[in-house]
């Protein structure tokens, strides 16, 4: 069973993404900013990491820093409303795997991810 | 070089964020009804007959080479279709769901229409960072800008609900 970590300030953002993988053979683990996102990628090991990059306490550019500085090279989807083309340079300079904008359609999220891993749907 | 921010180009991109995350988030077209090119102004907008009760206020900010405020005004009603939209829950879930949860999607509606918009402004030569929203309820809510800001009023219709943007900015 694979395992995707979503993290983002937004229940609703984390929410969606639930209702959006519930039907796909995955499990989500959740985190509400950065600091909770790092804690959760060293104890759950995720194989994706759906990530925002505006967030109180410590926001996802800096968790994305971080991570990579332990060595952790787990792929990682950018999902923000943070577009401009700065930020998605410095992301894609952090070795980021894919980018999407906020707002989303469940099937583009479900799409990127597939690309990442290969995600089935659960058996009938 | 930055392209010089026209009027026109407001209103052209801040109504594509509009309607870009009413029709993505929950299939709903938004209507401009502000008339052709809303006047820069420091007076309060006309409230539309349906924002006279409770509303809610989203509200992101935007700074950097430009910098200023978008508030997001919807009706309490409204605020709880776009719930159900959103979450993909029935009328009673939302109601169920409550303030927090509906003051949350609403914060999030507010962020991905106003990231919209400054992604567009940003690329055209004016690099700024979203900050994080917030969301009020009440009645009679009235934002006074700063002095010396520059307000830009935009109204829509999303199938009949009113929906104002509210656009204040910094002026160096």
């Amino acid at each position: 069973m694979h395992k995707l970590l979503t993290i983002d300030d937004s229940k609703t953002i984390r929410l969606i993404l639930a209702r959006a993988f519930k039907d796909y053979a995955c499990t989500l683990v959740e985190a509400a900013n950065g600091e909770e996102g790092l804690k959760a990628a060293a104890e759950h090991k995720p194989d994706v990491i759906i990530l925002d990059i505006t967030m109180p306490h410590m926001d996802g550019i800096e968790m994305l820093t971080r991570l990579r500085n332990t060595g952790d090279k787990t792929p990682v989807i950018m999902l923000t409303a943070e577009g401009g083309a700065t930020s998605v340079e410095k992301a894609q300079h952090l070795g980021v795997s894919d980018y999407i904008g906020k707002p989303f359609q469940n099937e583009a999220i479900v799409e990127k991810v597939q690309k990442v891993i290969p995600l089935a749907k659960k058996a009938a | 070089m930055p392209t010089p921010l026209t009027e026109d180009l407001f209103k052209e991109c801040i109504e594509q964020a509009v309607q870009k995350v009413f029709s993505t988030m929950i299939r709903k077209n938004a209507v401009p009804v502000h008339g052709s090119s809303p006047v820069p102004t420091t007076d309060p907008w006309a409230r539309p007959a349906d924002l006279g009760g409770i509303v809610a206020v989203g509200n992101v900010g935007f700074a950097g080479d430009i910098s200023g405020l978008v508030f997001i005004y919807l009706s309490e009603s409204f605020a709880h279709i776009i719930v159900q939209g959103m979450l993909g829950m029935s009328e009673q879930e939302a109601a169920e769901a409550g303030r927090e949860v509906a003051s949350d999607v609403i914060g999030e509606l507010t962020n991905m229409t106003v990231g919209t918009f400054k992604n567009r402004i940003h690329d055209l030569g004016y690099p700024c960072k979203l900050t994080i929203p917030t969301v009020v309820w009440g009645a009679d809510i009235a934002i006074q800008p700063p002095r010396g800001a520059t307000r830009r009023t935009y109204i829509f219709s999303v199938e009949g609900h009113s929906v104002i943007a509210d656009l204040i900015f910094k002026e160096d």
